[in-house]
């Protein structure tokens, strides 16, 4: 039996996991933390062969960079990133971390079971692309990786100039990117832009 | 003047001409005394000082202070009536090489108007700004409302399934045994202890009960700081330290000095583990934790002979001082 560390903040969710690895039958608990940051020394401890991460844990604690020290020093270690918000960063950050796959968590017990599977037996499970949101007139899909970048800065508060430098292009260029999205989405404000990004968690900053 | 005159202009017409200008004009001969002054400058000093102007002394010296009326914003004035205007110096020699100094009030009441509005819009985009940081900072903490609540009424249908397979079970008076007993356990275990995160343990307690796996008995001196996030950055070097003191000086035993005051908190790190080779090169996980305690705005000191030692200081938000006196 493979031997799975659960790292999940929410209590619920992770007695959920918990259950769901004791009744696979084909794997057990090796530990269940809510601190992603501790998961190195959990393998320190008792090497697992299989993490499931969650993105966001305890105390603002990042599961790529937790995952990037696990591969570090463990790299015979699965590690699954397991998401529930959709950025559309989170697929390029999970490969430059590492991880061998990323899912989502919403979905059931048994669909999960089968990307921990197919992990286990070196597959690599990374879905094609994030979930299509939609965005005003616009699908989640339609913004270029450029525009996505100024999103990015954009939702957390900064000015044209503030993003033009941030980026190393001219404020010109952030215009025509914002005014390219509004175009597409049909919003009149970048701020309406920006709110519903957050609110629909296609940006989630600071992970 | 004098260029007045040769062309046959009258001293009465220069001045009619000058008195009809918008701007106020003022020249003052080399010894600072007003030599020709239109009706707006005289208009525009006395609303402002309430007197009116003698010399070009006086006339700096409004330019240096507040105004008897009206408001002074930077090196623009706004009258009572709402107007501005912007005063400015200039040395100027006539046609006989005689020097006079120029004062000048230009009316820059429209682009101060618009100077305003943008003032107010920008504050205005600074609010929204603020308000967009305060959303993205918040999204997190919504996911995981969401998650919660996405978790519970997938246990709301279990229980429902559940509930459901039994009546029938009863119903057709089958025997309990074929009861699904593993749903009921996880429907109940999951509801057990509902209402948050009470019951997790803290950050300290984790990481203590994580070290002492590792085979490392964490021993402190001190208290940790009120301050949750100084505290945890302090937390986050003793899971650095008692990580590299197992894994690269066989240590079995960290000691940490904490000690609040003066507006920080800071940790000195040791072990009992082999002293490093020779100096250690800050790597992957050392220069993270730099990065962490430096973004705070705190420092991050490390002593590599005759033993290894890490001192981390970082700022309080209120004043602490819990410190052992030796």
């Amino acid at each position: 039996m493979y031997r799975v560390l659960i790292v999940e903040d929410q209590r619920m969710t992770r007695e959920s996991l918990e259950n769901l690895i004791r009744q696979s039958g084909r794997y057990s608990l090796a530990d269940s933390i809510s601190n992603a940051a501790l998961a190195e020394m959990c393998c320190m401890r008792s090497p697992a062969d299989l993490v499931l991460m969650d993105v966001c844990t305890e105390n603002d604690e990042s599961g790529f960079d937790a995952t990037q020290k696990l591969k570090a020093h463990f790299p015979a270690t699965k590690v699954v990133i397991v998401t529930s918000m959709l950025d559309w960063g989170y697929l390029a950050r999970a490969r430059e971390v590492g991880a061998d796959s990323i899912w989502f968590k919403d979905v059931g017990g048994e669909e999960l079971l089968s990307v921990m599977d197919r992990t286990m037996a070196g597959q690599s499970v990374y879905p094609d692309k994030t979930p299509e949101v939609k965005v005003g007139c616009a699908s989640s899909c339609e913004f270029s990786a450029a525009e996505i970048r100024v999103l990015r800065l954009l939702v957390d508060g900064m000015t044209y100039r503030e993003m033009a430098e941030a980026l190393g292009v001219t404020t010109d260029c952030v215009k025509a990117h914002i005014s390219s999205m509004l175009s597409k989405t049909g919003y009149t404000s970048k701020t309406k832009l920006a709110a519903v990004v957050t609110s629909k968690k296609l940006i989630v900053n600071g992970f | 003047m004098r260029l007045g005159r040769k062309r046959g202009l009258c001293r009465s017409a220069v001045r009619e001409a000058l008195d009809n200008l918008p701007s106020g004009v003022c020249f003052f001969d080399c010894r600072g005394v007003v030599t020709l002054c239109n009706r707006q400058m005289y208009r525009l000093v006395y609303a402002l000082t309430g007197r009116d102007l003698q010399s070009l002394y006086e006339f700096r010296a409004m330019l240096n202070s507040d105004p008897v009326s009206g408001v002074r914003d930077g090196s623009v004035f706004v009258l009572a009536d709402g107007s501005a205007w912007r005063f400015s110096e200039a040395v100027v020699t006539d046609a006989g090489g005689a020097v006079y100094t120029q004062a000048l009030a230009s009316d820059v009441s429209e682009l101060y108007r618009r100077q305003e509005e943008l003032r107010r819009d920008n504050r205005a985009l600074e609010e929204t700004a603020q308000r967009l940081r305060r959303l993205s900072a918040n999204v997190v903490a919504v996911t995981r409302e969401e998650e919660i609540l996405r978790m519970k009424m997938r246990v709301h249908d279990d229980i429902g399934r559940s509930l459901l397979a039994t009546r029938q079970l009863l119903q057709q008076r089958r025997p309990t045994a074929e009861l699904d007993l593993g749903a009921w356990k996880n429907a109940i275990s999951l509801l057990r202890g509902d209402g948050g995160e009470t019951g997790e343990k803290d950050a300290m307690a984790q990481l203590l009960e994580a070290a002492a796996g590792i085979g490392v008995t964490i021993s402190t001196d001190g208290e940790l700081p009120a301050d949750r996030k100084a505290a945890y950055l302090l937390i986050t070097a003793m899971r650095e330290c008692a990580t590299n003191a197992a894994r690269h000086a066989g240590g079995t035993e960290m000691y940490v000095r904490i000690c609040s005051g003066g507006g920080k908190a800071t940790a000195v790190l040791t072990n009992n583990g082999a002293a490093p080779d020779g100096e250690i090169k800050e790597g992957g996980g050392l220069s993270s934790l730099r990065a962490r305690i430096e973004a705070a705005g705190g420092a991050m000191r490390v002593v590599s002979s005759p033993a290894f030692e890490l001192t981390v200081s970082v700022p309080l938000e209120t004043e602490e001082t819990l410190c052992t006196v030796y």
